[in-house]
């Protein structure tokens, strides 16, 4: 068993390397991997009173090539990790003090430790959270009452616009949903919603809000103002629009001669418009 | 999932840049610990920019990065030049680079790993960002847009 022992041995150490850099200072390679195959950059620095095992910034910035932002949230998480596995972060640096090259070891296992756990902070970056609420919406909308009459992607006609809604809802008035999840889609559904409000076709529309995005107050307040009918997070869109869908008197939205006669039913306004009910 | 065909697309079409990239003056980021370029491209067919990166401690550590915007997946790296921050492991050939290292978006990245561009080829030809930029924007299709009309980079 000893020979089994030492055999293990040698080979985990096997998947360490040391190499010396041109200013002295020693990289070490640990056979370890952020997501996209490139190593981890760790450094042994000479410093005046010992040394220092550090990422030298390469973590955080192995983060900012997806443009990746430290919300609230994220700053939190990165932290507690920093806490939890005994390094420091100063300055972007991940790194840990170490007093003699005896205590490389011990080091080097929580700094690893730590940068893959700051690593996997990109599983939260807006695109992969972005991506499941979308998904996540259409799943909600699949599983209604009225999944059949759901279509994804589709885009329609409003006068001379075309509507580009996230779903589509088939109905004597269809509904458009807009989901939203940042600043820039933001901006486009407040785009579509006007078209949709100035158009000919007599669509209404409803925007759902993920609680996360980041998007400023002016713009939700934007959205909420305009939509038929908004939502904020998805816990209760299946309720709301089956309720919307259902029942038109809920949210009528104007029609272009009673919003040019500035909210008020006007005389070329049919009796039974849905917007003049 | 963006097809190889579609990278290889992006990558070839024509773009333009405005004004060159200052690399000389590139900006800090709020830590401190790397520096920071952006410019958009101007290009008929596909929505993209270039990203830079240039770590701070080491500036041979960097990264130039073609962005492309895709109508369905958003943002994407489609090719990253990198320089020399250690190896590089193609996870699904075990193939180990040591040193600078052209990063390509592929299907087969994006069906079998957690990351699109995990797929990397060993760089020829840089050492240094300049030289990096030189070939990239060669690979990239990139020239210089200016009054007078167009110029490569190496006729400046």
């Amino acid at each position: 068993m000893d020979g089994v022992m030492a055999a293990v041995r040698r080979s985990i150490c096997s998947s360490y390397d040391v190499e010396s850099l041109d200013d002295g200072s020693l990289l070490i390679h640990t056979g370890k991997y952020f997501d996209d195959g490139d190593e981890l950059h760790i450094v042994l620095v000479r410093k005046d009173d010992g040394y220092d095992l550090t990422d030298e910034g390469h973590t955080l910035m192995w983060l900012s090539y997806e443009e990746y932002n430290f919300t609230p949230l994220r700053t939190e998480i990165l932290e507690g990790i920093i806490k939890q596995n005994d390094v420091r972060l100063e300055n972007g640096r991940i790194h840990v003090p170490v007093g003699d090259p005896d205590q490389t070891g011990a080091a080097l296992q929580s700094l690893e430790q730590a940068i893959i756990q700051v690593a996997d902070l990109r599983r939260l970056s807006r695109p992969n959270v972005a991506s499941t609420f979308m998904e996540d919406l259409r799943a909600a909308f699949l599983d209604s009452p009225f999944g059949d009459r759901c279509e994804f992607g589709k885009k329609v006609k409003s006068g001379e616009n075309i509507l580009e809604p996230d779903i589509y809802v088939d109905d004597e008035r269809p509904v458009l949903i807009f989901g939203v999840n940042n600043s820039e889609r933001a901006k486009e559904t407040m785009i579509n919603l006007l078209y949709a409000r100035n158009g000919d076709q007599r669509y209404r529309t409803i925007v759902v809000i993920d609680d996360d995005a980041e998007i400023s107050s002016k713009d939700r307040k934007r959205l909420i103002n305009t939509a038929d009918r908004p939502i904020e997070g998805l816990d209760d869109v299946q309720q709301v629009t089956s309720d919307f869908v259902s029942a038109r008197l809920l949210a009528p939205s104007l029609c272009d001669l009673h919003l040019r006669a500035k909210g008020q039913p006007s005389a070329e306004c049919e009796p039974g418009d849905v917007c003049c009910l | 999932m963006i097809t190889d065909g579609t990278v290889q697309k992006v990558i070839a079409s024509k773009k333009y840049l405005r004004r060159a990239i200052d690399l000389d003056n590139l900006s800090l980021s709020p830590d401190g610990n790397y520096r920071l370029g952006r410019a958009d491209l101007v290009c008929e067919e596909f929505e993209c920019r270039i990203l830079v990166r240039q770590n701070v401690d080491r500036p041979t550590n960097f990264s130039i990065i073609l962005m492309y915007r895709d109508p369905v997946c958003g943002d994407v790296a489609v090719m990253r030049f990198n320089g020399d921050h250690g190896g590089h492991t193609n996870r699904l050939e075990k193939e180990r680079i040591h040193g600078p290292h052209i990063h390509i978006m592929t299907e087969r990245y994006q069906e079998l790993t957690t990351h699109p561009d995990g797929f990397a080829m060993p760089a020829r030809g840089y050492k240094d960002i300049k030289g990096a930029m030189i070939q990239f924007m060669e690979m990239a299709n990139i020239s210089y847009r200016t009054k007078k009309g167009q110029k490569r980079l190496e006729e400046y």
